[in-house]
């Protein structure tokens, strides 16, 4: 099936602003991380529309998708321990009482 | 209009409403809900590009987060009662992306054939080893450091 490269294109930009404007407009730590996700998967689906259009894929393509992915995980495992240690804290989710880099 | 631009409006609605969903959701738990119509919408978009072996990939890399995200958004949220709505929704999607996973693994030598990615990707590791060595201390170094931040929990539990 042919879909037309301009249609993924255009989703994954809309996902990046969508995304984009929550980051900017939540405080919420934990949401602000999903937010983070999703603009990682819509560079994905950038970054694959590139990849698939290609008559040649260059290496490189895949090895900045494999970089994507490699970011989402340590952010997850991040965002687990962060998580972990604020709630046995009692600390808030709220990221913008988080001032201090290190407690 | 051709169908192959109505499936693709389709899978785009699809994951622009769980994009939007994810911040305008009122709870944690329906928000990591929403994220996963974006993950569904992205690998059925790369499904529709060809790249199907790519598909299953971000399936496989992202339902480990998405499992992640779920089991903090129920922990944060479900009481101690004896049922919980929230672990009954969230332990039946796990449980049917792990068929859905179990399904796909079983028939990604099929979805292989039509896809040039494995073969590129062979290429990229042996041309570009060094970047997925870095990748490869970029995630030992998060680990490195969930660990320090939750050093007290791991004496705890040392």
């Amino acid at each position: 099936m042919i879909i037309p490269a301009y249609y993924v294109l255009a989703l994954g930009f809309a996902l990046v602003a969508i995304a984009l404007a929550g980051i900017a407009a939540d405080r919420n730590l934990i949401v602000v991380m999903l937010g983070i996700e999703l603009i990682l998967a819509a560079s994905t689906i950038i970054l694959v529309s590139f990849i698939s259009g290609m008559q040649n894929p260059d290496p490189s393509g895949v090895v900045m998708l494999f970089a994507i992915w490699a970011v989402a995980s340590a952010e997850i495992i991040t965002v687990i321990a962060l998580y972990i240690y604020m709630k046995s804290n009692g600390r808030s989710f709220d990221i913008s009482k988080l001032s201090k880099m290190k407690w | 209009m051709i169908v192959s631009e109505v499936y693709i409006l389709i899978v785009a609605a699809l994951a622009l409403s769980g994009g939007l969903l994810v911040f305008l959701s009122r709870r944690l738990l329906h928000a990591v809900l929403a994220l996963t119509f974006v993950f569904i919408g992205s690998a059925l978009v790369f499904v529709f590009l060809g790249e199907v072996f790519i598909a299953l990939l971000q399936l496989f890399v992202f339902v480990g987060g998405f499992s992640t995200y779920l089991i903090v958004a129920v922990a944060s949220e479900t009481s101690h009662d004896s049922f919980s709505k929230a672990r009954f929704l969230s332990a039946l999607v796990i449980i049917a992306i792990g068929i859905a996973l179990i399904l796909a693994w079983a028939g990604a030598g099929s979805f292989t054939h039509g896809s040039s990615f494995p073969s590129i990707a062979a290429a990229a590791i042996s041309e570009y080893y060094v970047v997925f060595f870095m990748m490869l201390l970029l995630l030992f170094s998060a680990v490195i450091g969930s660990v320090l931040i939750m050093r007290r929990f791991v004496k705890l539990i040392v």
